[in-house]
């Protein structure tokens, strides 16, 4: 678990100037000791703490790498534990090679995101910023590492700590009544209030997660039509443009090629049925079958359809199912004689081979996915955080029931305290206690 | 001193106040020969501050103490002289029991019970030593040398232990109401290692009636229908007193501003920590300054008597400061004041270094309850009683000590926060303390522990059978109403309209109707000729339960969620030291603490989420903890 010295490399994988191992735990100053030998000839364990040390990492007689030290002492460092960084040469044999002295040494090779574990175990950061920096090393678009970072600094924990504040309000003021009540306790009321508006405040957040989990997982858009209506030649017509780029190709999966491209800073998983190639017999069938198939996962699906031929059976059977889900009809081949009316199907004209359309399809396209989108707004992209909050505002809707029933507003406090401790639980804090001690702080009671 | 031994005991009880009381009937009770020794046998069971029992939470620990065979609510129904439900119509989770007590007749009478009691002897007597044999309990000794020898000890001092008396400038060592302390015993326990804490409380001055102008002050009335206490009491009880209310003014204020300089509380002559809930005088005209006037209540000290108590005055002012103030309130212009208020500052101990059982961890067999413990008030002192003495007996016959949840009951709350988290202050019982209240209600203490008191031995029998008779006459009211479907008819919809409820156009069940705010159980009698006679408290049960089904449903959904934790025991012997990734902090707590759950673990102050979490790696990695627990 939470055991022994920790040593991994932190840079990315690859050839850089400088590429860091990191090393952390109770011995990682004593193993430090073993491998590095300073300018000064001075052992890190009479050196105080956060200094940076010239040196050289040496594996019994031979000089491993020239390296410049950072020694921090706990608890202030991420893990909250003996933190020492090697700044080595980049270059992936280099790094290895130091990593490899380090744990020949007494450390070990540290689990994906066990820096981070140690540092909320040690109560460095709470669950939400946790989860913050893993989306941050994972972050695929600048996008998703600014939504990420917003986590990682606690901005989102800030925010639920807000709605938290403002329930528990509420619970400490009706909780101070029946407990005192033979003082004079104003109810300031507005409760009603303040329900309302934590009810939007949280309707806000579920509505941001769809926007978040787009940024933060890409969207997934399927690219459907039947055989030769110039899905490919769509394709290559959408990557080849400076604002889609591709970044990869993941493979093929389930017979669908996916490619991941970024519009606007929103990661797209492209999920290609085109990719199918169309050598195979009941290739008709099999095109309908994979559509619906790719459709069913999709974000936004475009539907192609060739405009210079008469729909088929089959166009239309796919323009019905495209019709279930958020999607953009293009009308391909503009460039040829039309046999159909764009505007019919509300289809967007678009010529691949000579491009013509792009600019507005890429932007179409961009509109569509980042729908919802709020500049500056917190947004959620974890589904965890969402099924809380989901919680918390079920629990909200019916404290506002309770109160236009007329029924006794203590009985609100069941449900106030219901989604007080929902949003706790997105942050890893325990709540209950709170009220009490909110009482005291805000009302004046005697006996 | 010659040293004598005097006899030889089961359970010593040191204190009758009401964790004494409680404490030593519970044990003589279940079988254990035990003696009570107070210093004092006319301070046995004394009301030395207000003469009420019940309020807000409180009430609520009253009927959990009846419903698990404590005496207070009987004595308290015998003995009451006003009797009030207060937050009626604030939801039934916070209805609460609160009475006016003629406290010399609620003294004499819990005396006199004492006296009855088989096994049990009074005995006036200072205990000024605990003796152990190989860590144990072996011995008390009282100040003329007479030694006991007895198998557990409870320990409830209240405010009698190292007392100090404070009044402006002027300080004695005293017990409340002019009683001597006991001033040896501390010392004794601080050898045996015990952790000693100071605290501090008050109360306020007595006047005489004959010196009030009544005709300014506004009266306040009992309820007309009185519900009592105790579960057994039968007979219908009558008010004979009211109370009264005035208010302190901006010329009190000003009289007590003038004169902070001689409040030792402000000058420093006062080191103990007082309640913030129930603050001197002097100290809510500081904190809250902005306020214009505090409510102050003129309550009756007994049937034979014209002395009478003035809730919400308690000071430590001097006396000629006290008159002064007093006199500026309307109807007290002329006032008489009979007994001066004071603070008494007194040793209590740090409450975590109890069990759940409340018994000490470091020494077996010798049991806290009430002030002694850290707590305020006469219900809480006799709800710990009540439980120290019927852990007492189980440690002495070898059974598994009675710890009570916070989902079952005030006192499992109560205890559990006492040994949990300790307290700064002296601790007060609060319906905010308890997380899952709609289940705890006043009105339904009965259901929730009778049963158990009956397993214990404290519910007899008779008393047993007649709450299985209640429960299954509830029980088939409210599925008579889950089945009964009104129609659409005249007589329906007449008294749907008196109510100003919506009208109906088709049949519907009774329950659903009853589940409208506007729509009371009383209120259907007219159109349900079926309906059996029951009795109020029955029929009080039938609506609530059903009226708000949904909500106590939820909360029981919460309740079970919370009871995962608690019932993810944590064995003993756990070595937090070496426990790796808990902080300093998490570890040197849970060391002290030694909670039985990770639910208890999670409740320590200093024990973060992220310790949960490593705590619960931990257990899972061991195997250990669990996930069966025992809860009673």
């Amino acid at each position: 678990m939470n055991e022994g010295t920790i040593a991994a490399i932190s840079t990315p994988q690859g050839l850089g100037g400088i590429a860091i191992v990191r090393l952390s735990g109770p011995e990682a100053i004593t193993i430090a000791d073993r491998v590095f030998v300073s300018a000064t000839g001075k052992k890190l364990q009479e050196t105080p703490t956060h200094r940076v040390l010239y040196g050289h990492v040496k594996n019994g007689e031979e000089t491993v790498d020239e390296v410049l030290l950072v020694l921090m002492r706990g608890p202030k460092t991420f893990t909250r534990e003996d933190v020492v960084e090697f700044n080595c040469h980049g270059g992936p044999v280099v790094t290895k090679a130091v990593l490899k002295t380090l744990i020949a040494n007494g450390a070990r090779l540290a689990e994906p995101g066990e820096f981070t574990k140690r540092a909320f175990l040690n109560g460095r950061i709470d669950l939400t910023q946790a989860e913050g920096i893993i989306d941050l090393i994972n972050a695929k678009t600048d996008r998703a590492r600014k939504l990420a970072q917003t986590a990682s600094d606690g901005e989102l924990s800030q925010e639920f700590f807000g709605i938290r504040d403002r329930l528990l309000s509420i619970s400490a003021e009706l909780l101070a009544v029946v407990d005192f009540p033979e003082e004079e306790i104003e109810e300031t009321g507005g409760m009603e209030q303040v329900l309302a508006e934590v009810h939007q405040q949280l309707t806000d957040l579920c509505e941001g997660y769809e926007q978040g989990r787009l940024i933060r997982d890409g969207a997934k858009v399927a690219l459907i039509g039947c055989p030769n209506v110039g899905k490919s030649s769509v394709l290559k017509c959408l990557t080849r443009t400076e604002r889609a780029i591709v970044t990869e190709i993941a493979g093929t999966t389930r017979d669908v090629l996916t490619e991941d491209l970024n519009v606007d800073g929103i990661p797209i998983q492209l999920m290609d049925t085109a990719g199918i190639r169309e050598s195979e017999d009941r290739i008709e069938s099999l095109g309908v079958e994979r559509s619906r198939q790719a459709l069913s996962e999709a974000d936004l699906v475009l539907l192609v359809l060739d405009r210079s031929r008469s729909l088929t059976e089959e166009d239309q059977k796919l323009l019905a199912l495209a019709q279930a889900r958020p999607h953009i009809v293009i009308a391909n081949k503009t460039d040829l004689p039309s046999a159909w009316q764009a505007e019919k199907y509300q289809a967007f004209s678009f010529c691949a081979k000579t491009g013509e359309g792009r600019a507005e399809l890429l932007n179409q396209l961009s509109e569509k996915l980042s729908g919802l989108h709020r500049e500056n707004a917190v947004l959620l992209s974890n589904v965890r955080h969402f099924e809380q909050v989901t919680r918390a505002l079920a629990s909200v809707e019916q404290a506002q029931t309770t109160l236009q029933s007329g029924m006794e507003a203590d009985l609100a406090v069941i449900d106030i305290n219901a989604a007080i401790e929902a949003l706790g639980e997105i942050t890893g804090e325990t709540v209950s206690e709170a009220v009490t001690d909110r009482i005291f702080s805000q009302f004046c009671l005697g006996k | 001193m010659v040293e004598y031994l005097a006899e030889q005991i089961d359970v010593a009880v040191i204190g009758g106040g009401h964790a004494g009381c409680e404490a030593a009937l519970a044990a003589a009770r279940l079988g254990c020969r035990t003696v009570l020794f107070s210093v004092q046998l006319d301070a046995i069971a004394n009301l030395p501050c207000n003469p009420s029992i019940g309020g807000t939470a409180k009430g609520h620990l009253v009927r959990e103490i009846d419903a698990l065979g404590g005496e207070m609510g009987k004595v308290a129904d015998k003995t009451l002289l006003q009797s009030r439900i207060l937050n009626r119509g604030k939801g039934p989770a916070v209805y609460s029991l609160r009475a006016q007590i003629d406290r010399k007749a609620y003294q004499r009478e819990m005396k006199h019970r004492l006296e009855l009691q088989e096994n049990l002897t009074v005995k006036q007597g200072e205990i000024i030593e605990i003796r152990l044999k190989e860590g144990k309990i072996a011995s008390v000794m009282t100040e003329l040398g007479a030694i006991y020898e007895a198998k557990a000890v409870v320990l409830a001092t209240g405010t009698f232990l190292a007392g100090r008396i404070i009044i402006g400038d002027y300080s004695r060592s005293g017990g409340p109401d002019g009683f001597f302390p006991a001033n040896e015993l501390s010392a004794c326990l601080k050898r045996l290692g015990v952790q000693i804490l100071r605290f501090k409380t008050g109360t306020p001055a007595r006047i005489n009636r004959r010196s009030v102008d009544f005709s300014q002050l506004e009266v306040q009335e009992g309820d007309e229908t009185i519900t009592p206490f105790s579960f057994e009491t039968d007979e219908p009880l009558k008010n004979t007193e009211v109370c009264h209310l005035t208010y302190t003014n901006e010329k009190t204020h000003q009289v007590i501003r003038d004169n902070l300089h001689r409040s030792p509380l402000y000058s420093g002559v006062i080191e103990g920590v007082g309640p913030r809930y129930c603050p001197s005088i002097e100290d809510k005209v500081v904190r809250f300054a902005e306020k214009e006037r505090h409510q102050v209540f003129i309550e009756p000290m007994g049937g034979d008597t014209e002395e009478l108590y003035v809730q919400g005055m308690s000071s430590s002012l001097p006396e000629d400061v006290q008159i002064k103030m007093l006199r500026t309130m309307a109807g007290l212009e002329k006032v008489e004041m009979m007994r001066t208020a004071y603070a008494i500052e007194y040793d209590c101990i740090d409450s975590t270094q109890l069990k759940p059982s409340l018994e000490f961890k470091e020494i077996p067999g010798l049991f806290g309850a009430g002030q002694f413990n850290g707590s305020s008030g006469y219900e809480e002192a006799a709800a710990q009683g009540l439980m120290a003495g019927i852990n007492a007996a189980h440690y002495i016959q070898g059974k598994e000590a009675v710890v009570l949840d916070r989902s079952t009951a005030y006192i499992g709350v109560l205890i559990d926060d006492l040994v949990t988290k300790g307290t700064p202050e002296p601790y007060r019982m609060m319906t905010a303390r308890a997380e899952y209240r709609l289940l705890l209600r006043q009105d339904n203490a009965d259901l929730r522990l009778t049963e158990l008191g009956h397993q214990i031995g404290l519910i007899s029998d008779a008393r047993y059978q007649t709450f299985l008779d209640k429960k299954a006459e509830i029980n088939r009211e409210v599925e008579r109403l889950e089945a009964l479907i009104f129609p659409p008819s005249e007589a329906v919809l007449a008294v749907l309209n008196q109510a100003g409820s919506t009208p109906i156009t088709t049949g519907i069940r009774a329950s659903e109707l009853l589940r409208r705010p506007e729509i009371s159980y009383a209120l259907l009698e007219p159109i349900d000729p079926d309906r059996p006679q029951l009795a109020p408290a029955v029929a009080e049960q039938v609506e609530i339960t059903v009226k708000y089904q949904g909500y106590i449903e939820r909360q029981m959904r919460q309740a079970e969620q919370f009871l995962k934790l608690e019932n993810r025991k944590i064995p003993d012997g756990i070595d937090y030291e070496h426990l790796h990734g808990l902080r300093l902090e998490a570890r040197q707590k849970l060391a002290k603490i030694r909670p039985r759950s990770v639910g208890q673990a999670s409740r320590i102050s200093g024990v973060s989420p992220a310790d949960i979490t490593v705590l619960l790696i931990y257990l899972k990695s061991t195997k250990g903890g669990s996930d069966h627990g025992q809860e009673a």
